[in-house]
C-alpha cells in the first residue's frame, strides 16, 4: 500500500535536520580538555625549609621526616608526592601545602597542614550461630596511632560460652631499618575443636557425632614489613604457639578405605611448643582498596614449622579486576595453598576460610563446626575441615547501581559471585578413589560504601548468621 | 544616570547559567565568580600551581544525556614576592599565559563565561535541558586516588591466605570514611531547567555552519 503523499517531503525535511545537526555537531566538536597544563611562568622559587602543622607533636617528627623537601630549587611534583604520602598514612583527612616567604627574596618555607582524621575503625565483626556452640560474637578494632607516637594498634575478641580467643597487636616504623615496619601480635585462644574422620569416628568403640578436644593456645606473630616499590610489600615473620590439650586415647577415625585407625588429630600434647618461619610477598596495583575497577593483586608466601618433624607450606593469590562497558567489573580469581609434613592442624587449611557459606575462623577458633551446604556433592567435601591442598577459582561481577562507588565518593553495587573450591589431604588413604572433593558456592548481595565505612549484604552472610 | 545603571545592569553577567540560542548553537552566559570562596582564594595565594578544571554541560533532565558541553582550564600561581597571579589558561580558543595584579582580577577574568556554544543543535521541542557547571580544584588521576586510599588496604591477611581478612573480610568495617573525590574540591552551579524550545533567540554572530534561513523559535526565558 503506497503512503499519502505529504510524508515523503517530511521524510526528507526530518532527514535534512539529522544532516544540519551533524555538521553543526561537526563545527563545534571541541577537543578534550588537557590532562595537564604547564607550569606558568615565573622563576622558580629556592626551598629554604620545610615545615608540618596540625599534626600531633608526637608523630609530626616521623611524618616531617616523610615530607622533608631538599633545600634548592623547588620541585612541585616532589611536594605532591611528599602530600600523595602523607595522605597514604591514613592519619591525615586532608593535607594542603602552602608556600611561606623565607630569608631572602626568592626562597621559600614550605608548609604542610594535616588536618587529622578519626583513626579508629572496625576491622571486622564476628558474629552467627550454630546448633553446636549456639551463639558467637566478637570484633577487632584497630587505630593507626592511637597515643600520637607513630605506632598502630589493634585488639580484637570472640566468645561463645567457654570458648574464647583474644589478641592485641602493634606495628610500628622499624628502627634501623628506612621503608619497613615492625608488627607484632600477641593472641590467646581457649577453644573446643571437633574432629570428624574421613568417613566416621568412634569412641571407646562407639560411633559418635565427632570428637570434641579441648585446647589452649597462647602465642606471638612477629615480623618485618618491606615497602619495596609502590606496590610491592614483602613480610617475614616469626611465630611462635605454646599449645596445651588432652586427647582422648580411645579416640579411631574410619578411613575412606574402610580401615579403623587410631584418630589422627594433627596435635601432640607432647609437643607444647612450636616455631613458624614464614615470608610473603605481596602486589596491589588496585585502584581502590574497597571497589576495585582495575588492577591486580597478587600474593604468594612460604611457610617453614617444626612440630612432629618440619613442615612447609606454599600459597599463592592472585586476583584480577576488569573495567567493563556501564561501569561494571569482573574480577577473576585463584587461589591455591599445599602444605607437606606434620602442620599442626590450626595451621592447615580450613574449610570455612575458603567456603563461602562455612563460616571461618573467628580469630583462630572454629565455632560453628558446619558442614556446609554444598551444592555439588562431589568427593565428599561435607567432611573436609583441616586439610594440607586447597584450591578456589571464582570471579565476582559487578554492577554499580546509580553511578556507583567508584564514580561517586559514595554509593551501592550490586554483585554476583560464585566460586569453585577443593580442599584434600593427599597423603590420606584412598583420598584418589573418588574425584577430587569440590564444590560451587554461589553469592549474590549488595555492599554499600558511605561515610563511615563499607558494609556488604549477601545471601553468604545471611548463611554465614544463622546454621540452615 | 538610570539609564546608565540599567545599562550596566544588563551588560552583567548572570550569577545561575544562562541559555540562548545563537544561530544554530545553543550558547551559555554565566559569572561563576561566587565559586571562588575563601578556601580557594586562600588555595590560590599557596605559592604553589593550582590547576582549575571548569566544566560546562548541557543535560537533558529525563536521562541526564549529555547533549552538549565546553570547558576551561588554568594552572595558576601566585608569586609570594612581586604579588602577581600569573596563569596558563586553556579553552577552545586557545592557549594564553597572563598575569594579574590580584586574585580577584583573575578570578574575573576566569569566571567569566560569556556567550560560550555549549552545544551544536538541539532540537527546538519540548524536552527540558539544564546546564551544570563544575569547577575541579586540582582534579586527582585515579593512580592519585588509589595511593591515597591504600592505608584501606591494611590489615593484611594471614601468611596461609595472604588477603583473608581484607577490607571486605568481614560483611561490615566501620571507619571515618571521607573519601577524596575526582579533585581536591568539586564545585558546582546548576541552571533552571527549560524547555528546548523556549530558549531565548538571538543571532549575535556569525555562524558559518548555519543553514541560510534558521528556524524561528518561540521566545521564553530560563
Amino acid at each position: 500500500m503506497t503512503r499519502p503523499g505529504p510524508t515523503r517531503p517530511r521524510a526528507l525535511a526530518a532527514a535534512l535536520a539529522l544532516l544540519a545537526m551533524a555538521a553543526g555537531a561537526a563545527a563545534l566538536a571541541q577537543p578534550a580538555p588537557p590532562a595537564e597544563l604547564p607550569p606558568p611562568p615565573g622563576a622558580v622559587p629556592t626551598v629554604e625549609a620545610t615545615k608540618l602543622v596540625g599534626a600531633r607533636v608526637g608523630r609530626r617528627r616521623p611524618m616531617l621526616r616523610m615530607v622533608e623537601q631538599p633545600t634548592g630549587p623547588l620541585d612541585e611534583a616532589a611536594v605532591e608526592e611528599a602530600r600523595l604520602a602523607l595522605l597514604a598514612t591514613g592519619i591525615c583527612e586532608k593535607v594542603t601545602v602552602r608556600l611561606d616567604r623565607g630569608s631572602a627574596r626568592g626562597r621559600v618555607i614550605i608548609v604542610f597542614r594535616c588536618d587529622e582524621r578519626v583513626t579508629t575503625s572496625l576491622d571486622a565483626f564476628h558474629l552467627g550461630s550454630a546448633r553446636s556452640t549456639r551463639f558467637w560474637a566478637g570484633a577487632e578494632i584497630s587505630d593507626l596511632d592511637p597515643f600520637g607516637v607513630g605506632v598502630g594498634v589493634g585488639a580484637g575478641v570472640v566468645a561463645s560460652g567457654d570458648q574464647l580467643a583474644a589478641r592485641l597487636s602493634g606495628k610500628l616504623p622499624a628502627p634501623w631499618v628506612t621503608d619497613a615496619s615492625l608488627r607484632l601480635t600477641l593472641r590467646y585462644l581457649g577453644g573446643q575443636e571437633r574432629f570428624i574422620g574421613p568417613t566416621g569416628q568412634r569412641l571407646a568403640g562407639e560411633d559418635v557425632p565427632s570428637i570434641r578436644v579441648d585446647y589452649r593456645r597462647a602465642g606471638f606473630d612477629t615480623g618485618l614489613l618491606f615497602d619495596l616499590a609502590p606496590f610491592v610489600r614483602l613480610d617475614v615473620g616469626l611465630a611462635g604457639d605454646w599449645v596445651e590439650s588432652t586427647l582422648p586415647a580411645d579416640a579411631t577415625q574410619l578411613e575412606r578405605d574402610g580401615a579403623e585407625e587410631p584418630f589422627d588429630f594433627d596435635l601432640d600434647p607432647d609437643i607444647p611448643v612450636t616455631f613458624t618461619v614464614s615470608g610473603s610477598l605481596t602486589w596491589d596495583n588496585r585502584d581502590d582498596p574497597a571497589f576495585p575497577t582495575r588492577g591486580t593483586r597478587a600474593a604468594a608466601s612460604v611457610r617453614l614449622g617444626q612440630y612432629d618433624g618440619v613442615w612447609g607450606g606454599l600459597a599463592g593469590r592472585v586476583e584480577h579486576y576488569f573495567l567493563l562497558p556501564w561501569n561494571s567489573v569482573l574480577r577473576l580469581d585463584a587461589f591455591f595453598g599445599g602444605l607437606y609434613g606434620p602442620a599442626p592442624f590450626y595451621a592447615r587449611y580450613f574449610v570455612g576460610d575458603l567456603h563461602p557459606y562455612i563460616p571461618a575462623r573467628g580469630m583462630g577458633l572454629n565455632f560453628a563446626q558446619r558442614r556446609g551446604p554444598l551444592l555439588i556433592d562431589a568427593g565428599g567435601l561435607d567432611v573436609a575441615r583441616y586439610e594440607t591442598v586447597a584450591g578456589r577459582l571464582g570471579f565476582e561481577y559487578r554492577v554499580p547501581l546509580g553511578a556507583g562507588p567508584h564514580r561517586e565518593p559514595y554509593g551501592a553495587e550490586f554483585f554476583i559471585a560464585t566460586h569453585l573450591v577443593s580442599l584434600l589431604s593427599p597423603d590420606e588413604p584412598g583420598a584418589f578413589d573418588h574425584a577430587p572433593p569440590f564444590d560451587v558456592a554461589i553469592d549474590v548481595g549488595l555492599r554499600f560504601e558511605t561515610e563511615i565505612g563499607v558494609m556488604g549484604l549477601s545471601i553468604g552472610n545471611l548463611l554465614l548468621l544463622v546454621e540452615p | 544616570m538610570k539609564a546608565l545603571l540599567l545599562l550596566a545592569l544588563m551588560a552583567a553577567l548572570p550569577t545561575r547559567p544562562w541559555l540562548e540560542r545563537d544561530g544554530a548553537a545553543v550558547v551559555l552566559s554565566v559569572d561563576v565568580a561566587s565559586l571562588f570562596d575563601s578556601e580557594l582564594r586562600t588555595r590560590l595565594q599557596s605559592g604553589l600551581s593550582t590547576t582549575l578544571r571548569l566544566k560546562l554541560e548541557l543535560r537533558e533532565i529525563d536521562d541526564g544525556a549529555i547533549v552538549g558541553f565546553g570547558w576551561r582550564v588554568a594552572r595558576v600561581r601566585w608569586d609570594l614576592w612581586d604579588e602577581r597571579l600569573s596563569a596558563v589558561i586553556d579553552d577552545p580558543a586557545g592557549v594564553r599565559e597572563q598575569t594579574w595584579p590580584s586574585i580577584d582580577a583573575f578570578v574575573a577574568h576566569f569566571a567569566a563565561i560569556e556567550r560560550v556554544p555549549v552545544a551544536a543543535a538541539v532540537p527546538a521541542d519540548p524536552r527540558v535541558v539544564q546546564a551544570l557547571l563544575r569547577l575541579e580544584v586540582n582534579p586527582v588521576s585515579a593512580d592519585k586516588l588509589a595511593r591515597m586510599r591504600r592505608w584501606l588496604s591494611a590489615p593484611e591477611g594471614t601468611v596461609s591466605d595472604p588477603f583473608s581478612s581484607g577490607v571486605l573480610g568481614s560483611f561490615v568495617r566501620l571507619f571515618d570514611n571521607l573519601k577524596p573525590g575526582i579533585a581536591e574540591r568539586v564545585l558546582t552551579v546548576s541552571g533552571q531547567p527549560v524547555r528546548a524550545d523556549r530558549l531565548p533567540y538571538v543571532l549575535r554572530r556569525p555562524a558559518p555552519d548555519a543553514p541560510p534561513k534558521a528556524p524561528e523559535t518561540p521566545g521564553g526565558g530560563t
